[in-house]
């Protein structure tokens, strides 16, 4: 619990962006799928651009080069149903944040949609 | 006694989009370019762009209204033909691309989902039946009712081992989610990217009338 408040909590403002990896798995011919946007533990995971680059977010895979890196605006995130985004620092990872998403699996259909029309292939994967 | 010329009245020219006659010898231009008729080159000549020409009719006395007649009802005809045959073709485009789209599907199962070690969970069977049902029984009710051949999707696998089933039209997009529990129903969410929404769940092995009329609007 000490760990977890190594870094202050800050608020993201809505003119940042998040970076987010996607698996190649989640791409068909070039183009990004919905199923890239999924929750793991109650949030998605994301980091915040102001503590991590988008090189350094793909170099935080298992496996590197199968993995491409998205950026999302964080303000569009927000005008998205009751989507936030929170920073969750970690101690190995200051840039750590969580986008909620909704466990209504309606809604979350709702959601992975208007997402994927954020979404910003900024590091395709097998790039470095 | 016999006419010294062989079709007396016989008129040549030419006819535009309001069936204005302009007779042969004028060789006036065309006066404006209207679409009236879907196939504009069809009624403007592209060469000359004055409007096709109709030859002559043979017969005794042709009115001229006849002969403006006998323009369109052959060129309207022709047009219908090749706009029923450009549709045909589209359609049979549309189901050849949807077979092809479940063939590629019925390889989900077998993929190694996740390889990065993500948690991803894997795609079974059972699942992407429903999705295929889902899609037999929107295609067939499209065809019987509106004769019509359902557009293809993009069949991929989605969150928690169920299947997506994607859309993407420049006026619309639907995204429906096969889950991977049978007990569950399925969700769906569409919209026309302004005002109109469609957002729901129903059952994939049944019509939905709701889903089956945005697949056509």
């Amino acid at each position: 619990m000490a760990d977890s408040l190594e870094f202050p909590v800050e608020e993201i403002p809505d003119a940042d962006s998040v970076f987010m990896r996607a698996h190649k798995d989640h791409f068909r011919d070039g183009t990004l799928r919905h199923s890239v946007f999924r929750a793991q533990d109650g949030g998605m995971s994301v980091n915040w651009d102001k503590y991590c680059s988008k090189e350094e977010t793909k170099q935080q895979a298992k496996i590197p080069a199968v993995n491409a890196v998205i950026s999302l605006p964080v303000g569009g995130i927000r005008k998205i149903r009751d989507l936030n985004v929170k920073h969750t620092p970690e101690p190995r990872n200051r840039a750590h944040s969580e986008v909620n998403l909704p466990d209504n699996r309606e809604d979350l259909t709702e959601v992975r949609v208007l997402l994927l029309r954020l979404a910003d292939i900024v590091l395709a994967w097998g790039q470095s | 006694m016999q006419s010294p010329r062989k079709h007396v009245g016989v008129s040549g020219g030419y006819a535009d989009h309001h069936r204005e006659w302009y007779p042969r010898s004028s060789r006036l231009p065309h006066p404006k370019k209207r679409r009236k008729f879907d196939k504009e080159e069809f009624c403007v000549s592209r060469r000359s762009d004055n409007a096709c020409s109709v030859g002559t009719i043979e017969g005794p006395e042709v009115p001229k209204r006849t002969i403006v007649e006998h323009f369109f009802e052959r060129t309207g005809k022709w047009a219908r033909q090749e706009e029923d045959r450009e549709l045909k073709e589209a359609q049979e485009k549309e189901d050849r691309e949807l077979k092809a789209e479940i063939a590629r599907a019925r390889k989900i199962p077998e993929l190694t989902y996740g390889c990065d070690g993500e948690g991803s969970p894997a795609y079974s069977k059972d699942t992407l039946d429903r999705a295929i049902e889902f899609l037999a029984a929107h295609s067939e009710y499209l065809k019987k009712t509106c004769g019509l051949h359902l557009p293809a999707p993009n069949i991929s696998p989605g969150p928690d081992g169920s299947i997506d089933i994607h859309w993407k039209r420049l006026c619309w997009e639907l995204l429906v989610n096969i889950p991977a529990d049978a007990a569950e129903m399925a969700v769906f969410y569409g919209d026309d990217y302004g005002q109109q929404k469609i957002k729901g769940s129903l059952d994939p092995t049944t019509l939905n009338l709701g889903v089956a009329a945005w697949l056509i609007h």
